[in-house]
C-alpha cells in the first residue's frame, strides 16, 4: 500500500476582484466606486493523492485547477480547508516545504531571465542544498534526456518558448523531489518535444517513484502519463478516477472531420452521426462501441475525395457535460 | 553552514546578473566621478568668492573629500531592489521567488550583495584612487575610527536596504511604482546628505535630523571616518551615541518591513496570485 502524499478536505477559496465595465468614462468611475465582487476559485475540493500516482487535473479554463496547484504548492492561502502534503502544510512551513516539492508554471518566468538556464540549475543546487556529487551527474542525464545541453548554455531571453519550457521542467526536477505540480506543462512545445516531455516525466515516475500532479489542455498529454484523472470545474470536483474508467464511459465516441474539393451530399454508416455538413466540410461523431474507426475511415476513403480528414477527441467541456447529466439522472 | 550555501547562491545570482550587462558599470564607471568633478570647481568658486576658509564646519578639501565619501558611500548604500520587486510583481513571476526554500527578504538582501559587489570593485575602488591623486584626498589615520566607520557603514546600508524594501513591498498593493521610487530616491539623496552635508541645514532641520533615520545612510558613516565623532563628547557628537541611534534604527525598521512583508503576502496570496 503506498503513502498517502497529498491530502485535501474540502479546500475553499473564495477572493474579492474589482469588477468595471469597459469605456473610458466606465474607467474614471471605477476610481471613485469600485463594485466589490466575490469569486467563488474553489469550491470544497477534496481529494488524495498517494506516493508514485501520477494524476491529471483537468477542466475547462477558470475552472480553478491553477489556484488547486498554487494552495498545493504554498503560494496560495485558501480561504478554508486542510491542506497536508508530505506532511507540511504547503502555506505554513513555506520555506521547509517546497524544499521536497517541484513545480513548474507554463505561464510564469522561473528561471534567471538574463542569464543562460545552465546558471540557474548551478544556484538551484546551492539554493536546494544537492551535493556535487549527485547533482552533476543527475544534471548531465537530464539535460541529455530533454535534449537540452546546447541550448542550457544561452541566457532564457534568447530561447524559444519551447526550449524554456523544457528547462524549466529540468529546472523543477534537479532537487528530485518527491512530488512535482506541472501546470499546463505542454504549452508551446512541438510534437517532438513533447515526447521527449512524456518520456522524461515518465522516467522520473519510474525511476525515482517521483509524483506528478499535472494540469493540461492536451488530452493527448493525460493519455500518455495519467492513470487517473481528476476533472474539476467551476471549483467543483467533477470526477476523480481511473482514465479507463473515463475513456470508456465517456470518450467512446470520436470526431471526424473530413474536407472535401468535391460537395459531399448525403453520408450514412453505422454507428455514425452527423454533427454538420457544410457541402465541403462534414463532421461525424463516431460510437466506437458500435462501430470501428477503421470502418468508418475506409468506408470515407473508398467513396469520397477528400481532401483532409481528421480524428479527434470529444473536446473536454463534452465529457464534463455528459458527467453532468449522468450525475442528474 | 546549509544557509551558507543558500546565501552564496543569491549572491552568485546577483553578481552574474550583474556581469550580464557589463557596458552599464562601464559607463558608471566613467559618468560617477563627473559629479566630483562639478562640485570641485563649484565649490572652489564659493570658497573664493566668500573668501571663508570654513562654511559650515567644511574648510574647502574637507567638502570635496565629504563629496567623494559620500558619492562612494551613496552608490553602497544606494538600493535598486524596489526596481526590482515592482517588474517581479508587475510581470507576475513573483511566485518565482516564492517557490524558493529561502525566505523573500533574504532572497532580496543577498541578490543586492551580489549585485553590488561588482559597484565595490569597478567604480568605488578606482575612484578612490583618483580622488587621492587628483584632488589630494586623505585616508583616515586612526585604525579604531576606521573600523568603526566601516561599522557604521553595514549599518548605513541596511538601513538604506530595508526602506528601499519598504519602498518595493507596496507594488504589491499598487503594481506599478515607478513614480514612489522616483521620489523615494530625491528624498533619500537629499536628506541624507548626498547634495550637501547636513551643517547646512538650518539647526532646528539638524536637531531633527538626529532622530530620523536619513542621516545614518550617509551623513554619520562618512563623519565618523572624517573623525567628526569622539569617543569623549557629549549627545549627537559621541560616536557611540550616533552608532546607538543607527542601531536602533536597522531593528526599528527590520521591524516595520516584517510587518509590512506580513500585509503584502497575505495581499498577494489572498488575491491569487
Amino acid at each position: 500500500m503506498a503513502k498517502e502524499i497529498v491530502t485535501i478536505k474540502n479546500l475553499t477559496k473564495t477572493y474579492k476582484t474589482h469588477e468595471r465595465k469597459a469605456g473610458l468614462m466606465n474607467a474614471i468611475k471605477s476610481l471613485f466606486n469600485r463594485k466589490v465582487v466575490l469569486k467563488h476559485a474553489l469550491k470544497d475540493v477534496s481529494f488524495t493523492i498517494k506516493e508514485g500516482e501520477v494524476v491529471g487535473l483537468i477542466g475547462p479554463n477558470g475552472a480553478g485547477k491553477s489556484t488547486t496547484i498554487k494552495a498545493l504548492s504554498g503560494v496560495l492561502h485558501p480561504t478554508s480547508g486542510v491542506v497536508r502534503v508530505l506532511g507540511y502544510v504547503p502555506w505554513k512551513h513555506r520555506v521547509k516545504y517546497v524544499k521536497h516539492i517541484g513545480v513548474v508554471f507554463g505561464q510564469k518566468q522561473q528561471l534567471w531571465w538574463d542569464l543562460p538556464a545552465i546558471d540557474t540549475f548551478d544556484l538551484n543546487r546551492d539554493m536546494y542544498e544537492v551535493p556535487e556529487k549527485i547533482f552533476r551527474p543527475r544534471l548531465k542525464r537530464i539535460m541529455k534526456m530533454l535534449d537540452i545541453e546546447e541550448v542550457a548554455k544561452t541566457p532564457v531571453r534568447d530561447m524559444s518558448l519551447g526550449e524554456r519550457m523544457k528547462c524549466k521542467l529540468a529546472a523543477a526536477l534537479l532537487h528530485k523531489p518527491k512530488l512535482v505540480f506541472l501546470d499546463e506543462p505542454s504549452i508551446g512545445l512541438d510534437v517532438i518535444a513533447k515526447d521527449i516531455m512524456r518520456d522524461f516525466i515518465i522516467d522520473a515516475n519510474k525511476k525515482d517513484k517521483t509524483s506528478f500532479i499535472v494540469t493540461t489542455h492536451d488530452m493527448q498529454d493525460i493519455e500518455h502519463l495519467c492513470e487517473r484523472v481528476i476533472i474539476i470545474n467551476h471549483g467543483v470536483v467533477v470526477w476523480d478516477g481511473p482514465l479507463k474508467e473515463i475513456k470508456k464511459k465517456y470518450l467512446k465516441n470520436k470526431i471526424i472531420d473530413v474536407k472535401c474539393e468535391s460537395p459531399i451530399g448525403k453520408f450514412r454508416h453505422k454507428g455514425c452521426k452527423i454533427v454538420s455538413n457544410d457541402k465541403y466540410e462534414l463532421r461525424i461523431e463516431v460510437d466506437t462501441m458500435k462501430t470501428k474507426i477503421k470502418e468508418v475511415v475506409s468506408h470515407i476513403m473508398k467513396n469520397y475525395e477528400f481532401a483532409d480528414l481528421v480524428i479527434n477527441d470529444p473536446p473536454i467541456e463534452e465529457v464534463i457535460q455528459k458527467i453532468y447529466r449522468e450525475k442528474k439522472k | 553552514m546549509k544557509t551558507a550555501l543558500k546565501i552564496r547562491s543569491q549572491m552568485l545570482a546577483g553578481w552574474k546578473v550583474a556581469l550580464a550587462y557589463k557596458f552599464d558599470f562601464l559607463v558608471q564607471l566613467i559618468t560617477n566621478p563627473i559629479s566630483v568633478i562639478v562640485y570641485y570647481f563649484l565649490w572652489k568658486a564659493i570658497y573664493a568668492y566668500t573668501g571663508l576658509d570654513v562654511i559650515s564646519g567644511y574648510t574647502f578639501q574637507q567638502l570635496i573629500d565629504y563629496f567623494v565619501f559620500s558619492l562612494i558611500v551613496g552608490m553602497i548604500v544606494y538600493s535598486d531592489i524596489d526596481n526590482w520587486m515592482e517588474h517581479n510583481v508587475v510581470h507576475g513571476n513573483v511566485i518565482q521567488f516564492f517557490l524558493k526554500p529561502i525566505s523573500y527578504l533574504a532572497e532580496k538582501i543577498w541578490f543586492e550583495v551580489g549585485l553590488k559587489f561588482l559597484d565595490i570593485v569597478i567604480v568605488a575602488l578606482p575612484l578612490i584612487m583618483i580622488a587621492i591623486t587628483v584632488f589630494g584626498t586623505k585616508l583616515a589615520t586612526s585604525l579604531p575610527m576606521t573600523l568603526l566607520s566601516f561599522l557604521m557603514l553595514i549599518l548605513a546600508v541596511i538601513i538604506g536596504f530595508m526602506m528601499t524594501y519598504l519602498t518595493g513591498l507596496i507594488a504589491f498593493w499598487l503594481i506599478r511604482i515607478h513614480g514612489l521610487r522616483r521620489m523615494k530616491r530625491a528624498f533619500l539623496l537629499f536628506l541624507s546628505g548626498g547634495i550637501i552635508p547636513l551643517t547646512f541645514f538650518p539647526s532646528w532641520y539638524q536637531q531633527l535630523s538626529h532622530f530620523l533615520p536619513f542621516e545614518y545612510m550617509r551623513f554619520v558613516p562618512i563623519n565618523a571616518y572624517m573623525g567628526r565623532y569622539s569617543i569623549t563628547a557629549t549627545g549627537f557628537d559621541n560616536v557611540f551615541i550616533v552608532l546607538g541611534m543607527q542601531i536602533l534604527w536597522v531593528v526599528v525598521l527590520y521591524l516595520i518591513a516584517k510587518f509590512v512583508e506580513m500585509q503584502a503576502f497575505k495581499k498577494f496570496s489572498g488575491a491569487g496570485a
